[in-house]
């Protein structure tokens, strides 16, 4: 990190004084020598004196930001989309969608070639042997062949205690040490947390920032009695931006556990069955994922009084719902991807006129690498004109292909819940309408899974467990190739 | 509320897809303009001008007659020579009595409040207003907020509590 007044702080170029205070006052705590004794730390704290003195005057920091090269031309760009240019004064609730779209830009200053450090937890619980551990093996010795040899991974195999297979060191090294990899054994029952703890260690062994760090857990079970500690550890790997991802194996898994999990930490769960599958995984989340131009990404989200938020769903760089909390973990971007999000509003019913109703806010905060002052901010408003009469030019294809995917994907939620509440009946039905959308889309193997499944629910009142998260994630990859990435 | 032709369930303005079906909704307020029945019905003025379905924007207000249709029996009840008009429901021992009496279509029952609506006939246009009414307003059916005027056209439908009516302005 360069030695530039902002990025000690961790501010936008544009804070204000009361960020700027608040920032210091973090920052002095955090590196205190009473509660960091490290030679580091002492540096740090000096800088982080000297910085305040800076920003805090407003005349010193005006002639500061004039002494910075912020010739930059901006590196993001950013668009939003809504599903109707105003909202109708009625007396009831209405709906309506707002879309963020982030992309790079390819004429600014861009992004940096980030070299991926890795650790790969391995479930080697009883349940893992046979197929599913084979079926990792081979995943990770094709993925260590296309990792470059400047990367930095390390194996951990975990059941209820954790063993360092491989520790951290780089690709070029590690490719001699396939062996150990080759012989994990499958035995014990399976906690979690031992792993995670053991896996936050490893990657925290490399302390330095230019590393794109991921850790990828793969398992196929559930964990017992330790889901708060790891979600608090997942919290912990999000705040130092490690991304926490999950490959579910089998139909044992708790999908919703690891949804919970890597959301918080900007990761993402996927379901895989079978070497393609997990193969592919890698291939879209590290692979690709070089040359990263925005870092460490948090959404922020304000209701008002008029409306709130009934759903948020991320449509790229993966298709997963998102909880507001009201901070949210985005991960990062690379050169290949765009981040886009859709909120569907619930606006309050109206009780007396009003030309413009404000709806919601937020900012999008995250590091750009390259620049001089790394953060950058992008503040949102979502204020519409309200007007008599229902606007009757329909939204265009990239809003209306996203909403119809994010329906379909929500009824195979609302079926699931259904399921749950002991009405097979109605879930049953909900599928077949499911499936009758999905095969008006040409989406025939996903169809014929759900009707399936409405046949079992409709005999037994359950799901086959395979089958429910089939269905969940094969209705999530709709989204991520509905084509909007394209359109947009 | 809008109303899926697939399904037929309710979906909150606003919405593209059905909730529950997943089907395309399609836009709303593409009510089909009824013809009129020459029925004689209650007329506030003997001569009545001929029936012109026509645009409304160019009504010069004194002329302007409204026709009310009820939507489930097809009767009709013109209003003409004011330029405002309150639309409820007769009920005894009342100070304001509303211009327009539902009571004989079953308004009581209906939901329908005793000062319900206001239809004004102003050089820019028609308006309703909900006068705060019990059980409230619908124009195409969208709640409208209470005491706002709402510019109308001809072939809009008004729901008074649970009382269809069509409204059809001629020049």
């Amino acid at each position: 990190m360069n030695r530039n007044y902002y990025n000690t702080l961790s501010l936008p170029l544009d804070a204000t004084p009361d960020e700027i205070r608040e920032a210091y006052y973090e920052k002095i705590k955090q590196y205190h020598p009473d509660a960091d004794p490290s030679p580091e730390a002492k540096q740090l704290f000096f800088l982080i004196q000297e910085a305040y003195e800076e920003l805090n005057d407003p005349q010193k920091r005006m002639e500061y930001d004039n002494s910075l090269d912020i010739g930059e031309s901006t590196s993001i760009l950013s668009r939003e989309i809504y599903s109707a240019p105003s909202i109708q004064l009625i007396d009831e609730e209405q709906l309506l969608y707002y879309m963020i779209e982030i992309t790079q830009n390819k004429l600014g200053i861009n992004s940096r070639e980030m070299p991926v450090c890795l650790v790969l937890l391995v479930d080697r619980s009883t349940s893992m042997s046979g197929e599913r551990l084979v079926i990792v093996k081979n995943g990770l010795l094709r993925l260590m062949k296309q990792l470059k040899e400047d990367d930095m991974v390390g194996v951990i195999a975990f059941s209820d205690k954790a063993e360092i297979i491989i520790p951290m060191m780089t690709v070029g090294k590690a490719r001699f040490q396939e062996q150990k990899i080759l012989s994990i054994q499958a035995f014990g029952a399976t906690e979690m947390y031992k792993g995670l703890n053991c896996a936050e260690s490893l990657i925290n062994t490399r302390d330095k920032k230019q590393y794109s760090k991921k850790i990828i857990l793969l398992t196929d079970g559930h964990t017992y009695g330790d889901e708060e500690l790891c979600q608090d550890l997942a919290e912990s790997l999000g705040q130092k931006s490690i991304g926490l991802y999950a490959v579910g194996f089998g139909n044992e898994w708790n999908d919703g556990f690891l949804d919970k999990i890597t959301e918080i930490s900007g990761g993402v769960a996927e379901f895989a069955e079978t070497s393609e599958q997990l193969i592919n995984f890698f291939q879209e989340k590290i692979i690709k994922n070089s040359g990263v131009y925005a870092d460490m990404i948090q959404m922020e989200v304000m209701s008002t009084d008029h409306a709130k938020v009934n759903y948020c769903f991320r449509i790229a760089p993966d298709a997963a719902p998102i909880q507001i909390n009201p901070v949210v973990r985005l991960g990062s971007l690379n050169d290949n991807s765009r981040l886009i999000i859709l909120f569907e509003l619930i606006v309050s019913p109206m009780r007396k006129e009003m030309k413009n109703c404000k709806l919601l806010n937020g900012k999008i905060i995250f590091d750009v690498p390259g620049l001089e002052v790394q953060k950058k901010r992008l503040f949102f408003n979502v204020e519409v004109p309200v007007s008599f009469q229902q606007h009757k030019q329909p939204p265009g294809n990239s809003m209306i292909n996203a909403i119809s995917k994010l329906t379909l994907y929500r009824m195979q939620e609302k079926a699931r819940q259904e399921v749950r509440a002991n009405l097979p009946k109605k879930a049953s039905q909900r599928l077949n309408q499911l499936a009758s959308q999905l095969l008006d889309q040409g989406e025939k193997e996903l169809a014929i899974n759900i009707i399936q499944e409405s046949q079992n629910i409709q005999r037994s009142g359950y799901f086959t467990k395979d089958g429910e998260k089939r269905i969940k994630y094969g209705t999530r990859k709709l989204l991520l190739n509905s084509g909007v990435e394209r359109e947009i | 509320m809008i109303q899926c032709s697939n399904c037929q369930e309710y979906n909150l303005p606003g919405a593209l897809f059905c909730s529950e079906c997943g089907s395309r909704l399609l836009p709303s307020g593409s009510s089909k303009t009824q013809t009129l029945q020459k029925t004689p019905s209650d007329l506030l003025i003997p001569e009545m001008p001929k029936a012109q379905l026509e645009d409304e924007k160019t009504i010069p207000v004194k002329d302007a007659v409204i026709t009310l249709m009820i939507v489930e029996n097809g009767q009709v009840l013109h209003l003409a020579g004011r330029s405002e008009y309150t639309i409820g429901r007769i009920s005894e021992g009342q100070p304001i009595l509303p211009d327009i009496d539902l009571t004989p279509y079953g308004a009581f029952a209906q939901g329908v409040s005793r000062l319900h609506l206001s239809i004004k006939i102003q050089k820019s246009g028609v308006f309703v207003t909900d006068l705060g009414s019990s059980n409230g307003t619908r124009v195409n059916a969208q709640k409208i907020v209470p005491n706002v005027d709402y510019p109308i056209i001809h072939g809009d439908t008004i729901v008074l509590g649970k009382i269809k009516l069509q409204i059809l302005i001629h020049r």
